[in-house]
This record gives structure tokens, C-alpha cells and sequence, in this order.
């Protein structure tokens, strides 16, 4: 069946012409062999009613001349397909029986009841004779049908020539066909394929008639043009995309680089205002001080009192003042990686923090063994500010506890920093890393605001990111990531 | 189709019988064949008044068959004519015969009443050896027990009676130019 569906066209077209003449042919023939069987009695009949008229019979069955009939009978049987005869007198008696030589017959003694006899190969006629109204004999006639080999043979040749004439129609009209119908079909499939294997949608093909493939043609042509079309316009819109894309492109770097330029500036600006403002609020430490040591004793306590203020807010000032610097420091300052040990590192800022308030009781848990791959001096600061944050804010505890330690989280290293102090609400998380944006009271917890800030910085500028956890009096925990 | 039993009878008798031992068998089947002869000859027109004209078969001196001959042509008909037996007292009175037999036992007085019968157009039926040669027309024979015929055609010609070509082909001998 495949190899049927594979087939070329005009080899189906030949094909089917063939089989439908090859059919008729078959069916014709048995259409004759049926119409002869069907036919044979009445021709038999015929010849047979012909044949007796010619012999007259009468005259010997008059006579009783069994000699004369046995002649007349023998006579008969030269006609092709008899194959015995016999007359009987009226008595039923047998005047004369003629077997041919074919072969032993069942002639029978006396003539049938029925005037016709048919078993399918032999047919047994029986017909009275008569003269002048009188009764005078029988006469029966055997005759048999040609057998189905010798009936084919008979047609053979005629079968035989018809199917040559059939099978030069057939190739002759599969030649017409094969104008008509194959060649436009094959045609339209070169071009298909073409199409399908070069994307050549230019390709047309000659449009033959207007019949169901030249329809097809013209859609097929139709089609090609609306590909094309459409081709042609998608061309021109990725061109046009690429253009605003390229356009977009250099937009974006030229704002980047603007932003940058601007965002230089910003931070050169605010690193000298930092830098400028310390000179003169170095004047005023150092001259308040010097009031206080060498004038202090003569002022009056108010003035006194006023004195320590003025000196407190200026050391508050200069620590805001290098936490600024320190934050511009991060974000300007080269990256130098390098395999850090973040465990020593908490070890030792947690130990110094202990020596500076001896008084406090903080349980420290530093995990062993926790390196990463970082600037050591960023890594310094941001560990610094995280730890300065859980020891600040754990004050109120009678034991403190600070946590160091890594987790696993997927495919990252997160890093934490957890105490028990004061922690805070999650719904202001999100201001917790702004600077300048506090969630406690000074009066509470002293703070410039910065620190957070200043990791969030140094984690960003390591590709990782830093979110907290905490609950009001109930702790908080910070976690970083490095990235890569 | 009431004397078709006669015919069957006759046939089952001559079939069954395969001979002809017994005279009476002999001029049964010969009283039939004078009736057959009448319905394969062409008479000329002249020799019927008009269309209903009995054929006449006439027996001219000694009868052989008694009744027989009456008995089988009784009722039947040849060429759509009644058949008529008549026994006419001499040669000239069967003049209007159309056949006529003469029986083996008038041989001496044969060839006279041939010679007045002669041409005209009357079939004479013999049974002598001589019957054809002496001018008769069909000389009956018995051959291998079965009854036979022989035909004198020139004589025929000269009657101007037509014998039908099946009747001169079952003939045993035909005399003829």
C-alpha cells in the first residue's frame, strides 16, 4: 500500500487505467460466456427445429426406413456439439440411433416427458414429428456445451486482441493524461519542494487551465505572493526592530554614563563636604575642650552644662561624619578578592567589642571554619557594623547572645548574624537598609543611621544581597550572601 | 385422429416384429405405403376436377389385401384430400384412378393394362421384377424382411407426375435418364 501511495502519478494514472480496462475485459468476457450458457438452449433449439424442417423425417418415418434415417441422422451429427440423436417411431420404438465418436452418450431408449433436458453440460431435446396433424415419432437430439477451457480458447484470441488495443489506449491516454493532468502536478511539485528547500518564495508556476489544477496552481501562486508579502514585511520590521534596538542601546549607555558621571560627582561632592566639614568641627572640639580644661573651674555650672553639650554633639557629629566618609569610601573603593576567614574575623571584632565594655554578659556562638571568597577590608566593615548592631542592641539583656554562623539555602552560602536583643517590626523591614532611617529612638539606641546602609553597599558590591528577620523584643537576624 | 391408432398399431407391429413372416404384416405395411406414396407425388393440375377431388387409389384385378387397403385409408387425408378405394372392373375404368396397384398375381395380364395406363398421369404400384421395366412407375420389394421401393423416374417424367425428391432418396433403385 505504501509503495502504491509512493508510486508517481502517471505510473497510478496507467495503472488505473489498465485495471479498469483489464476489469471490463474480465467482466465482458463472462458476460458472453454467461449470455452464451444463458443463450445456448434457445440457439440449440432453433438450429435443432431448422434442421429437422431440412431432413423431413416424415418421409423415412413414413416408410419405416431405419437405413435412410440412420444417414439423416448421421448427417446431423457433422453439426459441431451434437453429440447423439435418435428417432423413434410413434410406438416409442426406436427407428434409428446415431453416438458420435466423442465418447459413450446416455442416448435414451424412448423419448422424454419434457421436451427439454438441461444437467448443466448436456442438453436433451426431445421433439415430436409430425405430418399433416398426424403423429409420427420422436426425434432427440444430445447436445453438449463446449467446456469453459474450450469456450476461452474460442475468445482467446479475441480477449487477446482487444487487450493489446486496451493496452495501447491506455498508454496513449496515459501520453494525453500525462499532458493534461501529471505534468502541471509534477511541476507544482518541483516547485514545492523547491520552495520548501531554498525558501525561494519567487518561484511561480505557469498556470495550464483553469480546471482543478490550474486552481490549485493559482492558490498555490497566490500563496507564494502572500508568503513573499509577508516575508518582505517581517523583513522590514526586524530591520525596524534592530534599529530601535541599537537606538535604545545607545540611549541606555549614554544615560548610564551620564548617571554615572552625575552619581561621581554626587559622591565626590559628599566625600568633600565630609572632608571639609571635619576642619572646622576639629576647631570647635579643640577649642571646647581647651575651655573646659583651662576655663572650666571659673564658669558658672549652667554654662558648664551647656559646655559638655556642645562637646557631646560635636563628637556625635564626627562620628557622623566618618561614617559618611567610610560609607563613600565603599562604594569608590577597587575590589580585591581574596579567601577570607570570616570566623576569625567575627572572633576578633566580637573579643575587641568585650574588651571595650568589660561589663557586659554576651554569649558568643561563632561557627568554625566559615571563609568566603571577598575584599577582606569591605568584608572587615560589614561583619563590623552588623556585630556593632547585635551587641548595641542586645544591651538591655542580662545575657546577651550573638550568633555567627553559614547555612545552606539550595545552591547558596548564606551567611548570618543573630542576637536576642530588641529586634524589631517586619512591616518597616524594608527601611531597615536606607540610610539615615532608624526604627529605634536615639535615646534608646544611639545610631547614625549608616551602617546598614554601609553593608547593603559592600554585600551589593560582591554581587550578593542582605534581608533580615526579627520580631519585636524577640531578637534579629541578618543574612548575606556573596554571590559568586 | 381417430385412425392414428392404426397407423400405431401397424408401426408396433411391423417395429416389434422385425419381419415380415405373416402376409397379412406384409400387405398391412404395403396398404400404407400406397396411402404415403399419394402424399410425396405432385399430380398435374388437370388430374382433379377442383380442390376437394378425392385422390383416388385404385386395385386393378386380383386384391391381395381384403379390407386392409379400406381400412387404412378410412378417414384420412393426403394434400389436404380425402383418399378414396375403388376396384375398377378393367384397365380403362381406372383411367380416373390417380394410383393404381396392380398385385403380383395379374403378371400375365401386366404388361397390357401398363401399356393402356401408360403416360398418363396415374401412379402404378407393381410387385413383378418386370413392373418397371415393362413402363410401371414403383415396383414394391421385399428386401431383408422389411418392405422397399424402386422408382422408375423416366416413366414418372412421362406421366407427368413429380416425385418428391425425399420419396426418389429412400428409394432402393431409381430408374431414371
Amino acid at each position: 500500500v505504501t509503495s502504491l501511495r509512493d508510486m508517481p502519478v502517471d505510473r497510478k494514472v496507467f495503472l488505473s487505467i489498465v485495471t479498469t480496462s483489464a476489469l471490463a475485459l474480465l467482466v465482458a468476457l463472462t458476460a458472453t460466456l454467461a449470455y452464451e450458457t444463458a443463450t445456448f438452449e434457445r440457439r440449440v433449439v432453433e438450429q435443432l427445429r431448422a434442421q429437422v424442417r431440412l431432413l423431413h423425417l416424415e418421409v423415412p418415418l413414413r416408410f419405416d426406413d431405419s437405413k435412410a434415417t440412420s444417414k439423416d441422422l448421421e448427417a446431423l451429427g457433422t453439426i459441431p456439439g451434437i453429440e447423439a440423436a435418435s428417432v423413434f417411431r410413434a410406438d416409442g420404438s426406436t427407428l434409428a440411433r446415431w453416438v458420435g465418436t466423442a465418447g459413450e452418450s446416455p442416448l435414451p431408449e424412448g423419448p422424454l416427458a419434457e421436451r427439454t433436458r438441461f444437467d448443466g453440460e448436456r442438453l436433451t431435446l426431445t421433439r415430436a414429428i409430425r405430418d399433416e396433424e398426424e403423429l409420427l415419432g420422436h426425434i432427440l437430439v444430445v447436445y453438449r456445451l463446449p467446456r469453459l477451457p474450450e469456450r476461452l480458447a474460442r475468445h482467446g484470441i479475441v480477449v487477446g486482441i482487444v487487450a493489446v488495443a486496451l493496452l495501447a489506449v491506455a498508454l496513449s491516454l496515459t501520453g494525453l493524461l500525462r499532458r493534461l493532468v501529471t505534468r502541471p502536478i509534477f511541476e507544482l511539485a518541483t516547485a514545492a519542494r523547491e520552495v520548501s528547500a531554498r525558501k525561494d518564495y519567487r518561484v511561480r508556476v505557469t498556470v495550464g487551465g483553469n480546471d482543478e489544477i490550474g486552481q490549485l496552481t493559482r492558490a498555490f501562486n497566490q500563496m507564494l505572493s502572500a508568503i513573499e508579502r509577508g516575508e518582505q514585511e517581517q523583513r522590514r520590521a526586524a530591520e525596524e526592530i534592530r534599529a530601535l534596538n541599537a537606538d535604545l542601546e545607545r540611549r541606555v549607555a549614554h544615560r548610564t554614563e551620564q548617571l554615572e558621571t552625575a552619581n561621581r560627582e554626587l559622591e565626590a561632592f559628599s566625600y568633600s563636604v565630609s572632608h571639609d566639614l571635619r576642619a572646622p568641627l576639629r576647631a570647635i572640639d579643640g577649642f571646647s575642650h581647651l575651655l573646659v580644661v583651662e576655663h572650666g573651674p571659673g564658669l558658672v555650672p549652667p554654662a558648664r552644662a551647656y559646655l559638655e553639650r556642645i562637646r557631646n554633639a560635636t563628637q556625635k557629629m564626627g562620628r557622623l561624619i566618618d561614617d559618611l566618609l567610610k560609607l563613600s569610601r565603599v562604594t569608590r573603593s577597587e575590589l580585591r578578592c581574596e579567601a577570607v576567614d570570616l570566623s576569625a574575623m567575627a572572633r576578633q571584632i566580637a573579643g575587641d567589642l568585650a574588651e571595650r565594655t568589660p561589663r557586659r554578659r554576651v554569649r558568643l556562638g561563632i561557627d568554625e571554619g566559615v571563609t568566603a571568597l571577598g575584599d577582606a577590608r569591605l568584608l572587615q566593615v560589614a561583619l563590623q557594623n552588623l556585630f556593632d548592631n547585635a551587641w548595641k542592641f542586645t544591651k538591655r539583656r542580662d545575657e546577651g547572645a550573638i550568633a555567627f554562623g553559614e547555612q545552606r539555602r539550595g545552591a547558596d552560602r548564606v551567611f548570618f548574624v543573630r542576637d536576642n536583643g530588641a529586634g524589631f517590626d517586619m512591616r518597616y523591614v524594608e527601611k531597615l537598609f536606607v540610610p539615615f532611617q532608624r526604627l529605634h529612638r536615639e535615646a534608646e539606641f544611639s545610631g547614625t543611621g549608616i551602617g546598614l546602609a554601609t553593608v547593603q553597599r559592600i554585600v551589593a558590591r560582591h554581587g550578593g544581597r542582605v534581608w533580615a528577620e526579627g520580631e519585636v523584643d524577640k531578637g534579629a537576624t541578618f543574612f548575606f550572601t556573596l554571590g559568586g | 385422429v381417430v385412425l392414428v391408432p392404426v397407423a400405431v398399431s401397424l408401426f408396433i407391429q411391423a417395429g416389434s416384429g422385425r419381419g415380415l413372416a405373416q402376409p397379412l404384416l406384409e400387405h398391412k405395411v404395403k396398404a400404407a405405403f400406397l396411402l404415403n406414396f399419394t402424399r410425396y407425388v405432385s399430380w398435374p393440375t388437370g388430374a382433379f376436377d377442383d380442390d376437394v377431388t378425392p385422390i383416388e387409389i385404385c386395385v386393378l384385378g386380383r386384391d391381395p389385401f381384403g379390407s386392409l387397403l379400406d381400412r387404412t385409408v378410412a378417414g384420412r387425408s393426403s394434400q389436404g384430400r380425402p383418399v378414396r378405394v375403388r376396384r375398377p372392373a378393367n384397365a380403362r375404368e381406372a383411367g380416373a384412378c390417380h394410383e393404381v396397384f396392380i398385385s403380383a398375381a395379374e403378371s400375365e395380364r401386366q404388361p397390357d393394362l401398363l401399356a393402356t395406363l401408360r403416360d398418363k398421369p396415374i401412379l402404378t404400384v407393381g410387385e413383378t421384377d418386370e413392373f418397371l421395366e415393362q413402363g410401371g412407375l414403383v415396383r414394391l420389394v421385399v428386401v431383408d424382411n422389411a418392405v422397399r421401393f424402386e422408382i422408375n423416374a423416366t416413366a414418372a417424367a412421362r406421366s407427368d407426375l413429380r416425385i418428391g425428391a425425399r420419396l426418389l432418396g429412400l428409394a432402393r433403385r431409381v430408374m431414371g435418364p
